[in-house]
């Protein structure tokens, strides 16, 4: 367990006085899933103690996990290795992007085209391909009707979305991380 | 374009509430149905049937479609709700209301807490209904939609079937009404049932039909259809029933409204054909079935309203349209629609989170196909045999009927624990 000295000052504000390392790492690279691990790990905290993931890529998917169970996010990016932090916190967690200053490439639009698809197939299907292409991805979604039901996922993990009727009657959803319309002043 | 999207959907627990309400109310109900069975003849008006309706009604069907309206509303018309605060509200008022009503109207207790039970439910109602309308009113665009009008109208009928019925409650405790009360309790009953059930089934029941069914490009005109002659014939039935008699004009008001059924089930069948989903699950086999227990509803009417019959046929043809409109076309589609609606709502809530970080299962697989066919057959075959002993006057064929159907609603309360017990 690491010192309160190495903590961010952001948890010791927020009352975190002792950390939990976990490199996950390792596991990733033999092909394997952390994911059961890091869970069993966050049960065993108690409110005063943060969850100090450390891992090759933002994982983007796990803050609005760790959201549900009251535990909002600090990330940070060392040469590139993300350092993510995961906190009680009173008030609803920011996205943790926004404490961050290093942004991945805004990659090339993909088009996504979810028509034929029994609701939630839509949903897992954009979550799963923003998951795919990783930091920065953008689709184009091809949709039979506006799907308000995915605004609250795609915002939990930092992303944002424009949605525009066709003229053929189905909509045209365009996803982006948050900061990208930020930046297009949209 | 539209500006940047922003949140939708309602708490899980404002919905799950209202579901849960409902789901409990229809094993008690299906309870009482089998407590009432062996003697479940005569004229209407009286207090074991009158019991039984409301219980079916307020315990069962509304708290279900009031739930499904607030996950709904949001999504139809693409904003969000107005305040959960009142919904919560709401949903208290009719359920002190509620329950006090239905107990009173059982017992025929025609005492004074029947209108102040009465008044609590009113109000829940009346709040329920004016927060989800304003809600809606929010998207001017998809408020004047083809289902944007048919829940609309339908909230309005809500209203007028409320109102009638508060001032009924209070004409039984302290008659007042210069109105024949059996007339004003038919129109009470047309409005609740056609005006705002068949009202928000068709309306919603095209967009969830095409979302599920994935079928896109049927032609909207049966749904105006639907629309215009149901709700101008409902009007013409309510004028005839409260002001009347105007045989004519009772005449003109059914037959708008067979025909307002019939562009409806025709709609349907639209949707059908060119659905892609080419698999018909339990779910749609009960939606199916609930359009011809309302067709069949149609018939019994007509055969009430032009056939010379004896009092004893009489009685049974009116129980065998309750039985047909009620847990037939209502109860069907509730729970063909809640076979939809709540796994969705699970996976939703609790599964969602989950995508790229493990497997998931989609919401179909939170609960096995087996499992729907076996109750949507308990439930269609327990209402057959209900509806075969009412009109054959047969006591234990009714009772066998009401056994089955109380196991199918068990059963249908098993499922829908089954999946909410489901976890990541």
């Amino acid at each position: 367990m690491e010192t309160a000295a190495a903590i961010p000052q952001e948890l010791r504000a927020a009352g975190v006085t002792g950390e939990k390392l976990l490199d996950v790492r390792p596991i990733l690279d033999a092909g394997g899933d952390p994911f059961s691990l890091i869970m069993k790990t966050v049960k065993q905290l108690d409110e005063k103690q943060a969850l100090h993931l450390l891992v090759g890529f933002e994982p983007v998917p796990l803050y609005e996990v760790m959201s549900s169970f009251g535990r909002a996010a600090l990330t940070e990016q060392r040469d590139g290795l993300y350092h993510v932090w995961f906190y009680t916190k009173a008030e609803q967690p920011q996205r943790a992007a926004d404490a961050s200053d290093e942004r991945a490439e805004l990659q090339a639009p993909v088009e996504l085209d979810v028509r034929g698809m029994e609701p939630p197939g839509p949903m897992i299907a954009i979550l799963q391909k923003l998951v795919d292409l990783g930091p920065g991805a953008q689709l184009l979604v091809r949709h039979h009707r506006e799907p308000v039901l995915l605004y609250d996922k795609l915002k939990l993990r930092g992303y944002a979305a424009t949605c525009t009727p066709q003229p053929e009657g189905d909509f045209l959803v365009r996803i982006a991380p948050a900061w990208a319309f930020e930046a297009e002043g949209g | 374009m539209k500006g940047l999207a922003t949140r939708y959907a309602p708490s899980f627990a404002l919905v799950r509430a209202h579901l849960g309400f409902g789901i409990v109310g229809s094993v008690l109900f299906a309870a009482a149905l089998g407590g009432a069975a062996w003697n479940l003849e005569g004229h209407y008006f009286q207090g074991k049937i009158l019991g039984l309706v409301h219980l079916c009604a307020l315990g069962w069907i509304l708290p279900i479609a009031f739930g499904a309206m607030l996950q709904l509303v949001p999504v139809l018309f693409e904003v969000p709700l107005r305040s959960e605060r009142t919904a919560w509200a709401a949903l208290g008022l009719y359920a002190i209301g509620g329950i006090g009503f239905v107990g009173h109207i059982a017992l025929l207790a025609t005492v004074a807490s029947l209108p102040l039970s009465a008044f609590l439910l009113f109000l829940g109602v009346l709040l329920h209904a004016t927060h989800l309308a304003l809600s809606a009113l929010a998207n001017p665009v998809r408020a004047r939609s083809l289902t944007g009008l048919f829940v609309l109208s339908a909230l309005a009928w809500l209203v007028f079937a409320a109102s009638l019925g508060f001032m009924l409650a209070i004409h039984l405790w302290h008659p007042y009404l210069s109105v024949n009360h059996l007339m004003a309790l038919r129109a009470h009953a047309h409005a609740a049932g056609l005006g705002f059930f068949g009202l928000l089934i068709m309306g919603v029941g095209f967009e969830l039909l095409e979302m599920f069914l994935l079928s896109h490009g049927a032609p909207a005109w049966p749904g105006w259809g639907a629309l215009a002659l149901v709700n101008v014939g409902l009007v013409a039935l309510c004028w005839n029933f409260l002001a009347g008699p105007f045989p004519d004009l009772a005449l003109v008001g059914a037959a708008a409204i067979a025909l307002g059924v019939v562009c409806f089930a025709i709609r349907v069948q639209m949707i059908l054909a060119r659905r892609m989903r080419r698999h018909l699950d339990a779910s749609a086999w009960l939606s199916s079935g609930s359009v011809l227990c309302l067709l069949g509803a149609l018939v019994v009417a007509g055969t009430l309203s032009f056939a010379g019959l004896g009092d004893d046929m009489q009685n049974r043809l009116v129980l065998a349209y309750g039985l047909l409109a009620l847990p037939g076309f209502m109860g069907t589609m509730v729970v063909g629609q809640l076979y939809k609606i709540v796994p969705f709502l699970i996976w939703l809530h609790r599964f969602s989170a989950y995508v790229g970080l493990k497997k998931v299962p989609t919401a179909s697989e939170l609960l096995d196909e087996r499992s729907r066919e076996i109750q949507a057959a308990l439930m269609i075959g327990g209402l057959l045999l209900l509806l075969a002993g009412v009109l054959a006057g047969q006591s234990l064929l009714r009772l066998a009927g009401a056994a089955t159907f109380f196991a199918a609603m068990v059963y249908s309360a098993r499922n829908f624990l089954v999946v909410h017990g489901r976890r990541p």
